[in-house]
């Protein structure tokens, strides 16, 4: 079936927000597959000022799936991981959750057609937004858009925003076409992880230059260069969060990993440490027993209760940095 | 008060039909752009342009950036297009019978994507952030709804034909990677991402998206051919190229898709002398023909051997491997 971004041509009020999902299948999901129900609790009355995007790229990583068998290249990039973990029993549990991350830097038609779908989706918004801003009388320049990305939704974020800064053909640009973000959620970002790994096998990643998380400069916001050298960022704000004991965030039992946790420059960019506990006297095997009975709830379309890398978690957590990013107005 | 013209002119000036369809049925996002971009010209948009900079106060706020508003004026005020709609500009849309007569010109086509260009920059720098609250004091209310409606006209066209281009190559992705696509064995897997990696033309572009090329190399039990008055089985090996047509008329469903698949291929057939399924095309005496296929279906011929033509479908036995 033909990918159709979703179109709200009557906004409620004067904002939207898109959600982007991350390791799972929101295709047998649906709408379910997003932590809506955790938005608009956390929101409150708020909540029906938004109009609710949703964006779902598993359908195209099922198309590389079909065709070809990548699983044993996969195999050595897990390893990897694991290696990076400690290499212990724990590290190998993690490699198995999180490996699937690095499907798109193994292909760049699937790094790209995710990028198109999200492209697509990006410019509907744009043109939804002129339209249910001049249907009421207004200025389009007065309505913001956030994205919540979750897991692997925030690599494909940030490949992206990336893509979009830099590429005027993508009609995206923060400074010439005014497409700006109000915010930019991300919440247990694995861009730090690809990168590291990535960077290790850069020979066998086929075009490497449109990678944003590859690239040699360090990770920042992405932003748009003028010819001056003025940099024009793709968010107003841009807020990563990562929980302690989410090791896909980039923690292992609460000590935060250099090499996996996604650090973008401060002050520009709002880091937020979200702190995660495990009840029990051996967080070790806490975090083991979690993931793989987050790894089988997922499988079979469900959620696991404590599972430190749940999106629905994340949002009831950050219930009141959601509200204030995304209700105080940012002067233009 | 803005708000109030805002809705009076964007609605205003929508045709009477329009409106009696929006009184039946929601419109959606584009029919309300494509209404508006027909209403609206190209001498609106110069209105708004000598207006602004017609003003001290917005020349003196644009500072540097005043003379790039000022080439941009000249050329979007060109008299050739004053009475053009917007929507004309697409280069897509049959908009009016004017609008489609101008556009087979190559002269005229020239003059959109000038004019284009030249609203681009006018919109880049009288949106920006520092400019809406100028604009907004120094440009009566009128103006100031007509500077909004024209240039976010044109900005959300532009923005269709950028959803548009990306849509066509993430379908374009879909014929080669979806479901009706060719299989890949694990050979074809490697040798196609080594071709993607080092092979000019086989990576996808971020313009045009995935290349229609793929590299066939596989090893193909189904063929059939008839020899002594009977039908047999055999097996070959194929080297070759696959190339997928992206046109909207190629890969239908049904008869039609057999007439104008989605993929045809070409190459080299290594074949045995001896017949039959699972035989190894090295065997004994082995023959080098050539195959052609139309979609998913198959016709080699190998000179010198008995049963020189043969028949296939593309198919895998066993996925990932044959």
């Amino acid at each position: 079936m033909s990918f159709q971004p979703v179109s709200i041509a009557n906004w409620p009020d004067d904002r939207a927000v898109l959600f982007v999902h991350g390791i799972g299948n929101a295709s047998e999901g649906g709408i379910s597959s997003f932590p809506l129900d955790e938005f608009k609790t956390a929101l409150g009355a708020d909540a029906k000022r938004f109009a609710i995007y949703t964006l779902n790229y598993d359908f195209i990583n099922d198309w590389l799936a079909s065709k070809t068998e990548l699983a044993a290249t996969l195999k050595v990039l897990k390893k990897a991981i694991a290696k990076n973990f400690g290499g212990d029993d724990l590290a190998n549990t993690i490699a198995e959750y999180a490996g699937d991350i690095f499907w798109p830097v193994l292909s760049a038609d699937i790094r790209l057609a995710v990028r198109d779908a999200f492209v697509a989706q990006a410019e509907q918004i744009q043109i939804d937004r002129a339209e249910a801003a001049l249907s009421n009388g207004d200025d389009p320049r007065e309505y913001q858009v956030s994205i919540i990305a979750h897991s692997l939704g925030c690599f494909h974020t940030y490949e992206m925003l990336v893509a979009t800064a830099r590429d005027p053909h993508y009609h995206l640009q923060p400074f010439t076409d005014h497409a700006r973000w109000q915010s930019v959620f991300l919440m247990a970002s694995p861009v730090q992880i690809i990168r590291t790994i990535g960077n290790d096998i850069t020979l066998t990643v086929p075009q490497l230059d449109t990678l944003g998380a590859l690239s040699k400069n360090a990770l920042r916001i992405p932003a748009e260069v003028s010819d001056d050298g003025t940099e024009t960022p793709c968010a107003r704000q841009f807020v990563s969060i990562a929980g302690t004991m989410d090791p896909v965030g980039g923690y292992l039992l609460g000590k935060q990993q250099k090499w996996a946790y996604m650090s973008l420059g401060l002050p520009n960019a709002d880091a937020v440490i979200d702190p995660e506990t495990f009840v029990g006297t051996d967080p070790a095997a806490s975090l083991k027993e979690t993931l793989i009975t987050s790894a089988r709830a997922a499988m079979s379309g469900g959620v696991s209760v404590n599972d430190p890398h749940s999106w629905s978690q994340y949002i009831v957590r950050n219930a009141s940095k959601l509200r204030e990013a995304l209700l105080t107005r940012l002067p233009l | 008060m803005l708000r109030v013209l805002l809705v009076s002119v964007s609605f205003g000036l929508a045709s009477s039909s329009t409106a009696q369809a929006s009184a039946r049925a929601p419109l959606s996002s584009e029919d309300r752009l494509f209404a508006r971009a027909e209403s609206l010209t190209v001498g609106d948009y110069c209105r708004v342009a000598r207006a602004s900079i017609a003003s001290t106060d917005i020349v003196k706020a644009m500072g540097a950036r005043s003379s790039g508003v000022q080439l941009s004026t000249d050329v979007i005020c060109a008299p050739s297009l004053v009475n053009t709609p917007l929507i004309a500009l697409r280069g897509d849309q049959p908009a009016t019978l004017s609008g489609v007569a101008r556009i087979h010109s190559q002269q005229y086509v020239e003059l959109h994507r000038r004019t284009l260009s030249a609203m681009k920059t006018f919109f880049t720098i009288m949106r920006a952030d520092d400019m809406l609250p100028v604009a907004k004091a120094a440009l009566d209310d009128t103006m100031n709804a007509l500077l909004v409606r024209t240039t976010e006209t044109v900005n959300s066209l532009m923005a269709v034909a950028a959803r548009d281009s990306a849509l066509v190559r993430l379908s374009n992705y879909e014929r080669k990677l979806g479901p009706t696509s060719a299989r890949l064995n694990v050979a074809e897997v490697f040798i196609n991402y080594a071709a993607q990696r080092f092979i000019p033309g086989f990576s996808p572009s971020k313009v045009t998206g995935p290349s229609p090329w793929e590299v066939v190399a596989s090893y193909v039990p189904t063929y059939g051919t008839v020899a002594d008055k009977r039908l047999q089985a055999v097996s070959a090996s194929e080297f070759g190229l696959r190339r997928y047509m992206f046109g909207e008329q190629f890969g239908a469903p049904g008869w039609t898709g057999v007439l104008l698949p989605s993929y045809w291929s070409a190459g080299a057939l290594v074949v045995s002398d001896n017949n039959g399924a699972l035989v190894w095309p090295w065997q004994n005496h082995q023959r080098i023909g050539a195959f052609i296929s139309w979609g998913s279906i198959k016709a080699g011929f190998v000179p010198g051997r008995k049963g020189q033509f043969l028949l296939s479908r593309q198919m895998q036995v066993i996925p990932f491997v044959f």
